[in-house]
């Protein structure tokens, strides 16, 4: 494969994993779908002078634009030195995937919590505003560790894992109410 | 002689075809609405009188193909503002899913959802011009159409045109109206049915009395 057709794959590639992020992290309804800052990464910026400096914090789906923005502007630089800022943006892109997955990781956890809620407001709607507020307690946690430092995912996972259980008993342990079984009879 | 009589009347004939592909694909655009473009049936109708008067100059053989390319053209735009709709309905439901864990739902965001909820009836409303004004063309290129006929479909596809300015005038209303608006519980639970965010009452009735049979409580 020649050195255009492997970069216009790669390009290729990154464009598909953008769209990918892009339709996925729509459904994460517990995280802004997806618009939270979580992520720093390098830009690149061709001008007079090179510049390679970290942005702050954001949006995954923002970081992985950065990303292919500096894979365009790789094209204008001298072969010699090209290849550094490339294994630089690739060490950004994998950190990013990382990221991600932890992101799509915790979003299965969260979906639980809307299937609790959806049990809850069918068999006992008078304890919905309880579990609400429990139910928001973790949702905020994780939305905050992820914000904090996303990369401290797999060693909080455990803890929040055990705060959902704790959500998810409180809906399984919710008696019918008295007025959902009339409504079924009637 | 003969030749060039032919190769005159086969370049007068691709300039038919070419001029209908370029009214098809304007009369596609027009339904588009961006930039300045504004929704005019009249020029609806003449780009339609146009194409019927053109058509009828055209072999079958020349109107089939002539109809596939086409069904294409609209195809396309068609799948576009499919893709459009889709995200939006996936946008919104995820929405709902977030505001159904909120006690007091934020204006800021009650608002976005009602957005989305119009522009995705405005996608329906395109699509619905789109498909009709589709059937029309394809329909009159393919078979060819006697005065009488084709003018019939005109006043069909300018009743379609019609009822899509108006649903787009409601759509305008309606926003004005809910920049406007409080949190509308009621509102909200429509829409959680209508995008299947909640369950419309009677089913979730039924999976409540499979849930109290489940558990052994009796009714």
């Amino acid at each position: 494969m020649s050195v255009e057709k492997s970069y216009e794959y790669m390009m290729d590639s990154l464009r598909r994993i953008i769209e990918f992020v892009r339709e996925i992290s729509v459904e994460w309804w517990w995280f802004e779908q997806g618009k939270i800052p979580i992520i720093r990464v390098r830009k690149l910026e061709v001008n007079k002078n090179i510049s390679f400096e970290y942005l702050p914090k954001r949006p995954v789906l923002d970081a992985l634009r950065v990303i292919y923005s500096n894979f365009e502007q790789i094209r204008k630089l001298d072969p010699k030195i090209r290849v550094d800022y490339a294994l630089k943006t690739a060490q950004d892109l994998y950190l990013v995937l990382q990221a991600i997955s932890y992101v799509i990781d915790a979003h299965g956890l969260a979906e639980k919590i809307h299937e609790a809620r959806e049990r809850i407001a069918k068999i006992n709607p008078e304890a919905l505003d309880e579990f609400i507020d429990l139910a928001n307690s973790v949702i905020q946690r994780i939305r905050e560790l992820l914000a904090l430092n996303v990369f401290s995912w797999p060693s909080k996972r455990k803890e929040i894992e055990e705060e959902i259980k704790k959500v998810l008993e409180f809906a399984e342990t919710m008696p019918i109410q008295e007025k959902a079984k009339e409504e079924v009879s009637a | 002689m003969l030749m060039q009589g032919c190769l005159f009347l086969f370049g007068k004939k691709k300039n038919v075809e070419k001029r209908i592909l370029e009214e098809a694909k304007a009369l596609r655009d027009l339904i588009e609405l961006t930039g300045d473009r504004q929704l005019n049936t009249q020029a609806v109708r003449e780009a339609l009188r146009k194409i019927a008067d053109n058509v009828s100059k055209l072999s079958d053989i020349e109107r089939d193909r002539l109809a596939r390319k086409v069904d294409e053209l609209f195809e396309e735009k068609i799948a576009i503002l499919r893709g459009w709709r889709e995200s939006n309905i996936r946008k919104i439901k995820s929405m709902l899913k977030e505001l159904r864990l909120s006690k007091k739902i934020p204006q800021v965001k009650f608002n976005r959802v009602r957005m989305l909820d119009s522009q995705i009836k405005l996608y329906d409303a395109q699509l619905m011009v789109l498909e009709n004004l589709r059937d029309i063309l394809v329909d009159t290129i393919q078979r060819g159409v006697d005065p009488v006929t084709a003018w019939n479909r005109v006043m069909r596809s300018s009743t379609v045109v019609s009822e899509f300015v108006e649903t787009l005038a409601e759509h305008a209303e309606a926003y004005e109206e809910l920049m406007g608006e409080g949190v509308s519980e009621e509102a909200l639970e429509a829409l959680e049915e209508e995008y299947g965010v909640k369950e419309p009452e009677e089913v979730a009735r039924k999976e409540l009395k499979k849930l109290m049979e489940k558990y052994g409580v009796e009714e």
